[in-house]
């Protein structure tokens, strides 16, 4: 009964409507994404169970899709486990009968349904154990980041400029923060280059502040912000 | 450049179903470029997702491009699968012309919104 029920989830049938229903609902999730960008821009800095029960009584129209993907993903990672494994099982059974060669080149599909689920399984965990800080750093000021407060002072906050012949003249082609730990460790911070200290990745990110809109004029400035993630494991 | 790479596989896949449909092409001879453009387009979400967690700290973004691009991937990973289902081989020319259309509404819907969109954060 067990193995029937096993055979029957772990069908190929069952991953082709499961992925089929994976695409529809992130269509409709994109579309609600496109919508209510500040919304679900807030996602990506919030523990996902943290942010659906604060959405989920107070607009459910339009955040219903995010429980359903779950489950859906939930259910396709099952199906692709139980399918895996039995055709691992098959091949291994009649390994006597294919040269290495051929049981190796048969066993890649299974081998991609696996790492598959391990992005999933990576992807699960980042979302739900993340944590997240934004804080705003000026030169000499200081920031405290994590559950234990680490305390960093902001030395130095330099940018580079692109060259004046080049058509992006008078744009910020990198910034370089230089921070020091309690230690007096010091500590580069520059964008796209994430440093992970004591299990936190710190990055340099940037938040436009709009100064002045008008019809003919949209003029922006920029601050420099530090993002820490407190990351227990690493994908 | 993967992701153009694969969109162009895509819609050349859909052209040979195309063909395969009226009966012009062999019959599954839209499936090898359906299969390279899925390569393409998955080494074009893992290359992306590094980039993304180097510049913002996420592998996964929740935005309309990044679950977009989600669909699309999950719509071709179960086309690519229809070829073991017994009965439903055939079926996957008309599942290659409706992941073309997908790629254009998705992609074009996409590059419309990023050009009037206020950009936060790089």
């Amino acid at each position: 009964m067990i193995r029937r029920i096993w055979n029957i989830l772990g069908d190929i049938k069952v991953s082709f409507a499961l992925l089929m229903a994976a695409s529809a609902t992130l269509f409709t999730g994109s579309l609600y994404a496109g919508d209510h960008y500040s919304l679900f821009n807030e996602l990506n800095h919030l523990r996902i169970q943290d942010w659906v029960a604060d959405h989920i009584t107070l607009q459910p129209e339009r955040v219903w899709w995010i429980p359903l993907l779950f489950i859906i993903m939930g259910c396709l990672g099952a199906n692709i486990f139980m399918f895996a494994c039995n055709r691992v099982a098959a091949l291994v059974r009649q390994r006597k009968l294919d040269p290495n060669i051929r049981f190796f080149h048969l066993l890649t599909p299974s081998l991609i349904h696996f790492l598959f689920l391990v992005i999933i399984l990576g992807h699960l965990m980042t979302f739900t154990l993340d944590r997240w800080q934004t804080t705003p750093i000026k030169q000499q000021s200081r920031v405290e980041c994590g559950e234990e407060r680490q305390v960093l002072r902001v030395q130095s906050v330099r940018d580079t400029f692109f060259p004046e012949n080049s058509a992006m003249r008078d744009n910020i082609f990198q910034t370089r923060v230089t921070l020091k730990n309690e230690e007096g460790k010091e500590i580069a911070l520059q964008f796209t280059k994430p440093v992970f200290i004591d299990g936190h990745y710190l990055f340099l990110d940037k938040k436009k502040e709009q100064k002045k809109k008008t019809w003919k004029q949209n003029l922006e400035k920029t601050s420099k912000m530090m993002k820490t993630a407190t990351r227990p494991i690493s994908i | 450049m993967s992701e153009s790479v694969a969109h162009a596989l895509f819609y050349a896949g859909a052209l040979y179903g195309f063909l395969s449909i009226i009966g012009k092409d062999q019959v599954n001879g839209f499936y090898a470029w359906i299969v390279w453009g899925f390569i393409a387009y998955t080494i074009a979400q893992v290359t992306g997702a590094v980039w993304c967690f180097v510049g913002w700290g996420n592998t996964f973004n929740w935005s309309a491009r990044h679950l977009g691009s989600a669909t699309i991937w999950t719509f071709y990973a179960a086309s690519l699968h229809l070829k073991f289902i017994p009965g439903w081989g055939k079926r996957s020319a008309a599942f290659a012309l409706a992941g073309a259309l997908l790629v254009f509404i998705i992609s074009y819907s996409s590059y419309l919104r990023e050009m009037s969109l206020l950009r936060v954060g790089g």
